[in-house]
């Protein structure tokens, strides 16, 4: 629609819009600058804005699983250093064993070796109930309690174990998908079957006491056995822990590459803003100035 | 035969339209800035020409001058008619721009800490690290924490919905106290336009003016215009009309109508699609009911799952199972079992009774719809039955005591009345105490000022007996919305002596009301006084994260959206839309805004005062003044010339 005669209204008019969509624009250029951000509603942006509240989601997830990651960790870590104190325990035994069913040994050696390895029977029991940050680490879900109880004859001796926790696994999420165990119950390393760990060692204290060298000798056997497994706990451990160290790696570069993405899609180009921002200025200027010219003009001025 | 008088006569005529035509450019001028204002000329014509006595056969006419024919107003209609559609346009993008800012703000999404999504996640957070260690109090307080901030923020978000929605109904108030103002204005010129042009003249300034109050009413509200034969316009919208010739109609609102209409004085409902009023009414009736209905389908959907889980596990000491997270929102029904030979028959409280099949799906109906009174205890009453009535002024008169000693001081009514007419009250020995029954509704003790309820819910639900009840009781028991689903599940909440066990029972319903689920949604009381009962278990073990887990991975499960989006992504989806919505009329607003702004320029460009224009006209004026002025000097002398000269001898 050409207009082909100005009126005084058009002039005037036509200068007013343009001030104010021009100091609009300024405004919202300054507005990038202060916030440091091109989308502050999700209108200016819809498709962005939503991009952004997923990824600012996915970060909060990524931490989380990062948190779970670092609490399976510790959790196998001290259950480690509990089973290296016993395995030392039982190397110790092993010697003690070896030393007491020799023919050189008398009774009271033997009884001297014996008091030794019941003091290791109470270490073992202690470390069996090891805690971490409160919680039973070998008593399965039932964690606000010991996972063994000693039974002690009236000499305060102890004469039997008994397991007071379940089966129950402790679970971490450490991925969407990803699931990781973070406890041994007391059964999978103390226990075989109706026997035990602890049976063994007193059976075997009782042996050096009453000088039965081939019961010892039996016990010395299972105990080996006992030792392997609590080995290959271990090692089991431990390759759950080099897991979880992995994935805490993948879930740091995870992290990191969303939020450089979300920093990406969120922050603004500084230069560029800024380039924007002088261009809306000067076009502002222009506006105000082109229109300081025109607006005085009349025909009165010249007759 | 020239007259030599006939000569000054001209010069009196060219004066005299000169000095029109100069107070026409006078008059444009003085109202170059008055809004509407169309330009007038004066249009100016040769005066009749008389026949030239003693020309040849009389044939040559001689001209007697210029005349003023009109002042006439230089408009273009068509341009008027698109101007005003536009207006309404612009109207109701604006206002509809006005409320999506403010809910933007409400909103306020994308500032990172303190936005419901951002809560959202806090709360599954605190959850997994639940799971981390279930035993550790400091944990499930923190949990609490968060689901508290998460919904009091959800609650606060809906409330402040809620009070825009409202805000709207007042901005409609006053929106269509300015239709009725303006209607009467138009009217009233309408009444001035037809007096003054039955003279046959234009009536250009009341036109005028008349205009500017019709584009300010199409800047209100959608209407259609129609001028009639003598000047007058009739004004209606959607066909209601508002307008006609010099009566004006008034328009009244009757509120909590809904969709777009708003009920006239007598009783016709007026449809606004355009104008800031189109506007209002949009956002009230449309955007904002369906950002409500979006969080309550939120919430409900939340408020389910989080508790259908929970409710499995077991609390810290073990002790605990069957408890919710989250206030169940859908409402509570309380069922009696009887029994009758060997034969259990169940029924909703009051209700009609039905055998109690085992695999059999039963239809209970409730008595009433929920009508309830209160009912304020005393000594000295007895058993009987009362008859009452409620009359329209809101006070009860008692009819009949029927023995009871009731009086009009024992009974009052609450908020959520029973309707007017007549109603029973039963009262009933049982034991050494006495209960009180409003019509079919259930009985209750008296003694501690019972609200009597006239049977409740309305609708009517199916139950499903799984297994046989060992002996008859009382049953309260809530259907999750998850029964539209199958498996049905049915929260018991108690089972009396029944003998049924959670699972023993199932429910169903066909629809359940979700709204203002958002807006009630709260913590259940258990979890509020003890963390402890927080359900992290699936075993009565302390340490036992399961439950814990199981609900953390609602997180990431596609309940909404017909299985499509997860709870978050399904907030985030809302917040989009609306920001695509609020995009989509800024953009609409900007497109027609920009389409008025070329109408209005083009309307100026026709209509407007140019006052180097106008100037330029009157010096053209000034000078043909000034010419004719001097011809009538001449003839002037030639008179005199006439009169002092000739025939005259010295």
């Amino acid at each position: 629609m050409g207009i082909t005669r100005v009126t005084n209204s058009i002039i005037f008019n036509n200068f007013l819009r343009n001030v104010q969509r021009s100091s609009a624009n300024l405004i919202k250029a300054q507005e990038e600058i202060a916030s440091g951000s091109d989308v502050q509603r999700p209108s200016d942006d819809p498709a962005t804005a939503n991009r952004i509240l997923t990824l600012r989601t996915n970060i909060a997830q990524v931490k989380q699983f990062l948190s779970n990651n670092r609490h399976a960790g510790s959790r196998l870590q001290a259950a480690d250093a509990v089973l290296a104190d016993v395995g030392d325990i039982l190397l110790r035994v092993n010697d003690l064993t070896s030393a007491g069913i020799s023919d050189t040994a008398n009774q009271a050696e033997r009884d001297a070796l014996a008091a030794e390895i019941n003091q290791l029977v109470e270490a073992v029991v202690d470390s069996s109930n090891a805690s971490f940050a409160g919680a039973t680490l070998f008593a399965g879900n039932e964690t606000d309690t010991p996972a063994f109880e000693a039974i002690r004859a009236d000499g305060n001796e102890i004469t039997s174990v008994r397991y007071i926790g379940d089966e129950g696994k402790h679970r971490h999420r450490i991925g969407l998908n990803n699931w990781i165990t973070s406890n041994f119950t007391g059964l999978e390393i103390f226990k075989d079957g109706k026997d035990s760990l602890f049976d063994t060692l007193i059976t075997l204290r009782d042996a050096l006491r009453h000088s039965s060298i081939e019961e010892a000798r039996a016990m010395s056997k299972q105990l080996e056995g006992y030792h392997k497994r609590i080995a290959d706990i271990q090692a089991d451990g431990g390759g759950r822990m080099q897991r979880l160290e992995m994935n805490e790696y993948r879930l740091i570069d995870d992290l990191d590459a969303t939020q450089n993405l979300l920093s990406t899609v969120e922050e603004v180009d500084i230069t560029e803003v800024i380039t924007n921002f002088r261009l809306q200025e000067s076009v502002y200027a222009a506006v105000l100035s082109s229109g300081a010219r025109t607006l005085g003009l009349s025909l009165f001025n010249f007759i | 035969m020239p007259n030599i008088f006939a000569a000054l006569e001209i010069g009196k005529r060219a004066l005299q339209t000169q000095q029109v035509s100069m107070q026409t450019s006078d008059h444009n001028v003085a109202n170059a800035n008055t809004p509407g204002y169309s330009r007038q000329t004066a249009i100016i014509t040769t005066a009749p020409s008389l026949p030239l006595i003693g020309s040849q056969q009389n044939s040559a006419r001689l001209g007697t001058g210029t005349q003023i024919a009109t002042i006439s107003r230089v408009r273009d209609k068509f341009l008027d008619v698109r101007i005003r559609e536009m207006t309404e346009d612009v109207g109701k993008f604006s206002r509809l721009g006005d409320v999506f800012d403010v809910l933007e703000i409400i909103f306020n999404e994308l500032s990172a800490t303190t936005d419901i999504n951002h809560l959202f996640s806090e709360f599954w957070n605190a959850w997994e690290t639940l799971a981390q260690d279930p035993t550790d109090r400091a944990l499930r307080i923190d949990l609490r924490q968060r689901a508290e901030m998460l919904i009091g923020d959800i609650r606060n978000l809906y409330a402040r919905l809620r009070e825009v929605q409202n805000e709207q109904d007042s901005e409609l108030h006053i929106k269509i106290a300015e239709v009725n103002q303006k209607a009467a204005l138009i009217a009233q010129l309408n009444d001035e336009i037809v007096t003054v042009e039955s003279s046959g003249a234009p009536a250009n300034d009341l036109r005028d003016r008349r205009i500017v109050l019709i584009e300010e009413l199409a800047s209100l509200s959608n209407i259609e215009v129609a001028e009639l034969y003598n000047g007058s316009v009739n004004i209606s919208i959607e066909g209601v009309p508002l307008v006609q010739s010099n009566r004006a109609r008034e328009l009244h609102i009757t509120l909590g109508q809904e969709h777009n209409r708003v009920a006239t004085e007598n009783g016709t409902e007026v449809y606004f699609t355009g104008g800031e009023i189109g506007g209002i009414v949009t956002a009230r009736d449309v955007a904002i009911p369906s950002l409500l209905s979006q969080l309550d389908e939120l919430i409900a959907t939340l408020v389910e799952e989080v508790n259908a889980i929970h409710r499995q596990g077991y609390s810290l000491d073990g002790d605990t199972t069957n408890v919710n997270f989250f206030t169940p929102y859908t409402p509570i029904y309380e069922m009696e079992l009887t029994q009758a030979d060997d034969q259990f028959f169940a029924s909703l409280l009051g209700g009609e009774l039905v055998a109690a099949n085992i695999g059999e799906k039963l239809t209970l109906i409730p008595a009433d719809p929920d009508t309830q009174l209160e009912f304020i205890a005393s000594d000295g009453l007895y058993e009987g039955t009362a008859k009452v009535e409620v009359l329209n002024n809101g006070l009860i008169k008692i009819l009949d005591d029927g023995g009871t000693r009731i009086t009009e001081s024992h009974l009052k009514l609450p908020g959520a009345a029973i309707p007017m007419g007549e109603h029973q009250i039963q009262l009933e020995q049982r034991g050494n105490q006495l209960f009180a029954r409003l019509d079919q509704g259930r009985a209750m003790a008296i003694s501690d000022n019972p609200t009597l309820v006239a049977g409740s819910p309305a609708e009517a639900i199916q139950v499903l007996f799984q297994r046989e009840p060992t002996a008859p009781g009382e049953i309260r028991f809530t259907i999750d919305r998850r029964a539209q689903r199958e498996p049905a599940l049915t929260n018991l909440i108690s089972a009396g002596n029944t003998g049924l066990a959670p699972g023993d029972l199932q429910g169903f319903v066909s629809s359940i009301d979700v709204s203002r689920a958002a807006e009630v949604v709260s913590l259940a009381s258990e979890v509020v006084q003890d963390v402890g009962t927080i359900a992290a278990a699936q075993t009565q073990a302390p340490g036992d994260n399961t439950n814990a887990l199981e609900i953390v991975q609602l997180q990431n499960q596609p309940f909404m959206a017909g299985g499509t989006l997860t709870l978050d992504a399904f907030y985030g989806s809302m917040v989009t839309s609306l920001g695509i919505e609020a995009a989509q009329t800024q953009q609409n607003l900007e497109n027609v805004d920009l389409v008025l702004q070329q109408m209005l320029n083009r309307r100026e460009s026709i209509s407007g005062v140019s006052l180097d224009e106008e100037l330029t006209n009157i010096i053209r004026f000034q000078d043909v003044y000034e010419a004719a002025a001097r011809l009538i000097t001449i003839i002037d002398s030639m008179i005199d010339t006439v009169i002092n000269r000739m025939g005259i001898t010295r």
